[in-house]
């Protein structure tokens, strides 16, 4: 386990910027991956995460900006950070001829010279892992998608990287082939720290302690999953639920400055209100009291409103795509 | 996935597996060399490429040299001319299409499947990838289309024809082979880093070895003497011990240059290669 990071971050990149033919596939990209964490890397296609992914290991180079993975420098000691990673790619491709086990075999041999009982106890560990032990010996040709992506996963684990980066792993797999390698990830997070690129959205909010979201090449949020959920900044919002006479409550409340909308909606007698806030220490110090000044008026329900991650990703995408 | 926990264990035991692992030293250039050159390796003699490959070489080299010497009624000292100029040029000639044909894809394959692009996200630099392959492809050619075929039309010569031919000059036209095989597999690895779909590859490789069956009578000796061209008649008086113009060391010091310089520009077009 590598613990020589600054601030306890695995990956930190710097206006990380990628350009193919004039055209920005990633913009000044600035992010921070803590160790030991779970990172989720969100985005639609052609967003700029597989880009991110290859320029961290050395398959493509940045444009402008730099990265560190462990302190190292991408570009210049690429070889040294590729020790410490495993890697599995979207679409994951091996030697068609060769078969699980000489696969496994021939990743481990980029990372151990011997002693060769060693490299076949990991290579049959790593066949456990992801149950291809009856498969081990046939030639990968013959493989099904979710099979390669078993192997790749296997791969990607079989020099105990401090980092593992995963683009799409779980795409091509059934539910319960998903449910395997989210129960996998969830299991090296104390081992190791793990970076991975989805579209699965319930799976990151399973799994993941952090998300970051890209849009078109730039960053439109970077957060701790609850965070996100919870809202934070202009996206803080309140349902309450209230009873009686509301129309002197709701203009004390709306008058509010850290009130930035207040809509409102009548449901069996009652009035439901969802208050946008831009201040969520205030609007939780004063909201009630300025709601109960009117002893006619009855409180049913407070709280803060919890998205679910889809609804905060479409929103993030959708806001950014319109600017 | 179904021994999840019995296979991650604990981290003791991971710690106490990493230890006992011993980690590869390469120099960072060289990063993965041996692990690549295994592999190139074993697809040449793992599997059925070698013998496949060696049958081809001795079928067309040996059957073509066995029949001139069988068929042709001229002196013994005639006929083992006639032979020695049959074999080295055409060895010169065909292995250095075969060599195209046959490695056309070494790298762009690789390119196109995604395959080097895996092996290069492991730690292996890029210029371990191509000279891993130059070398599986140069050791694999040379046993197969020149070790073998010439020490069969040596063995086989002698038998036939009652002449002498001397090993050590014999010996000086086989380099000459194997320097023309390096020109065409250099030319083809090369052009592999630079295309991305084989039709450019083997377009040029065989183009370039069709033009110099075509104008080699036509072009001006200085600039014929700068081609690999020249190296099948070269190849053949040097193993008769013939007398050659002055100039003959030319195209063997260009042809070897030319293998350097091919070497030099797949290394750093493969190193700017995005995948």
């Amino acid at each position: 386990m590598d613990t020589n990071t600054s601030n306890g971050n695995v990956i930190h990149t710097q206006e990380l910027t990628k350009t193919y033919k004039g055209v920005n596939a990633l913009q000044g990209l600035n992010l921070q991956v803590p160790r030991n964490s779970i990172f989720g890397f969100l985005g639609p296609n052609g967003a700029g995460k597989s880009t991110t992914i290859k320029m961290l290991l050395g398959l493509t180079r940045p444009t402008a900006g730099k990265a560190l993975i462990f302190e190292k420098d991408i570009t210049q000691e690429s070889l040294a950070v590729r020790r410490k990673v495993g890697y599995l790619a979207q679409d994951p491709r091996y030697y068609e001829h060769m078969t699980a086990r000489q696969t496994l075999r021939y990743t481990a041999r980029f990372f151990y010279q011997g002693p060769k009982d060693l490299i076949e106890a990991r290579v049959e560990e790593m066949l456990e892992l992801v149950g291809l032990e009856d498969k081990a010996d046939r030639p990968i040709k013959g493989f099904s998608g979710g099979e390669r992506q078993r192997l790749g996963i296997a791969q990607a684990q079989v020099n105990y990287p401090d980092l593992l980066i995963l683009d799409e792993p779980a795409a091509s797999l059934d539910p319960q082939g998903r449910r395997d390698v989210l129960t996998v990830m969830e299991t090296l997070r104390k081992h190791t720290t793990i970076f991975y690129s989805t579209h699965i959205l319930d799976d990151v909010q399973r799994v993941s302690d952090r998300v970051a979201i890209l849009n078109r090449g730039g960053l439109v949020a970077e957060a701790p999953i609850q965070e996100l959920l919870n809202g934070s900044g202009s996206s803080v919002v309140y349902n309450v639920t209230i009873k009686g006479s509301v129309s002197g409550a709701q203009a004390r409340v709306a008058r509010q400055p850290w009130v930035r909308s207040l809509s409102a909606k009548s449901n069996n007698g009652a009035v439901n209100w969802q208050v946008n806030v831009s201040d969520a220490d205030a609007a939780e110090d004063q909201m009630l009291r300025l709601i109960l000044e009117d002893r006619s008026v009855s409180v049913k329900s407070f709280g803060r409103k919890t998205h679910n991650l889809e609804e905060v990703f479409l929103s993030m995408v959708g806001e950014e795509s319109k600017k | 996935m179904n021994a999840q926990s019995k296979s991650v264990g604990n981290q003791d035991r991971i710690l106490a597996a990493r230890q006992g692992l011993i980690p590869v030293r390469e120099r960072a250039w060289l990063g993965g060399f041996g692990n690549m050159l295994r592999k190139e390796l074993g697809q040449w003699w793992g599997t059925r490429t070698w013998w496949v490959q060696t049958l081809i070489w001795v079928l067309i080299l040996n059957g073509i040299s066995t029949i001139v010497a069988l068929t042709e009624s001229i002196t013994p000292n005639d006929l083992l001319q006639e032979v020695v100029q049959t074999f080295l040029p055409m060895s010169v000639g065909i292995i250095g299409m075969g060599t195209v044909i046959t490695t056309q894809g070494a790298i762009v394959g690789e390119k196109q499947l995604g395959t080097a692009a895996w092996a290069m996200s492991k730690p292996a630099s890029r210029s371990a990838f191509i000279l891993a392959k130059l070398l599986a492809y140069a050791i694999g050619f040379f046993v197969t289309a020149i070790l073998i075929p010439s020490t069969i039309f040596y063995i086989t010569m002698r038998a036939l024809i009652p002449a002498s031919l001397p090993l050590i000059p014999f010996l000086y036209g086989v380099g000459l082979v194997i320097l023309g095989q390096l020109f065409y597999l250099t030319l083809t690895l090369m052009l592999g880093t630079f295309f991305s779909s084989r039709g450019p590859i083997a377009g040029i490789g065989i183009g370039f070895f069709m033009a110099g069956l075509l104008l080699k009578g036509f072009m001006p000796m200085q600039i014929l003497i700068a081609t690999p061209w020249p190296l099948p008649d070269v190849a053949g008086g040097l193993a008769l011990g013939a007398s050659l113009p002055s100039i003959w060391p030319v195209p063997i010091i260009a042809t070897g240059i030319e293998i350097a310089v091919m070497t030099i520009l797949a290394l750093w077009r493969f190193g700017r290669e995005e995948f």
